[in-house]
């Protein structure tokens, strides 16, 4: 996918999470990945590093060198986007307790994860 | 996971699909749909005894989250407990016909995840209907086996 769709697409998840209330932790955690990997996808592209046909899908499923190359350009932007992953098993596929909290912490990585990819380009 | 807390998530993600648009939010709208469909899934298999209901979580086939002394959670290598997606990992033995039913209409939906999650292809109304219809099938099996195991 180019750019530009990656953010029409992302922002659109953005968007959708109006609907959800404190008590949807799973998918505000869920948007909080799938959207922030469409911002990530779409800051890769602009910095020139990835190209359109090599989007991510998950970080933990990239080659170790891979993710190593594209951290080299945005380190934080990938560490964001890592401790959102990490809280999918514990609180999507688990039931571990605190599943409000940990969506609140994804949510702000991910307008994180959105204000570096906006300056990406 | 035990079984309380598929059927306690399914319960609450078939609620809030039904809150979203499902063409204007339909990244959200598809992903609830799959996510509740595998909290089913898991929780048949439970019920039907083909996989442990202990209270580790999935991560990549093989890998689950495992609680820790501390209180902590850790990477374990674990046996057949919940699958992340129909297939991975698959299960082995003998599947009874309503769950391999259940994967079926897991797998109609799912088809539509990269294309239209990952790839930029667009939503139509035709695949809106597809993913209910097969939802509805999810649900009929999930009622099928928690029916069975209060008799």
């Amino acid at each position: 996918m180019n750019p530009e769709s990656h953010r029409q697409v992302a922002e659109r998840i953005e968007r959708s999470l109006a609907v959800c209330g404190e008590d949807d932790w799973e998918m505000r955690i869920e948007a909080a990945m799938l959207a922030g990997t469409h911002w990530a996808n779409h800051a890769l592209h602009r910095h020139g590093i990835s190209a359109y046909e090599e989007d991510i899908v998950h970080t933990g499923m990239l080659v170790v060198n891979t993710l190593r190359k594209y951290s080299i350009v945005e380190p934080e932007l990938l560490r964001a986007l890592e401790e959102i992953e990490e809280l999918r098993p514990l609180f999507v596929r688990g039931d571990v307790d605190g599943g409000q909290a940990a969506a609140q912490r994804a949510l702000a990585l991910l307008r994180q994860i959105g204000e570096r990819a906006r300056r990406a380009g | 996971m035990q079984i309380p807390s598929h059927l306690d998530k399914f319960r609450r993600l078939s609620a809030l699909r039904q809150r979203f648009d499902p063409l204007a939010d339909f990244e959200l709208w598809f992903w609830t749909t799959l996510t509740a469909g595998t909290n089913a899934l898991n929780a048949s298999h439970h019920l039907a005894k083909l996989t442990s209901d202990e209270s580790v979580f999935s991560t990549i086939p093989g890998v689950h989250m495992v609680r820790q002394a501390d209180g902590s959670y850790a990477r374990a290598l674990r046996g057949p407990g919940d699958v992340s997606h129909v297939g991975w990992p698959p299960i082995e033995g003998d599947v009874p016909a309503p769950i391999r039913a259940l994967e079926h209409a897991l797998e109609a939906i799912e088809r539509y995840r990269d294309p239209c999650i990952r790839e930029g292809c667009a939503p139509t109304p035709e695949i809106v209907r597809e993913c209910d219809q097969a939802f509805a099938e999810v649900a009929s099996v999930l009622h099928h086996y928690c029916e069975g195991s209060q008799r």
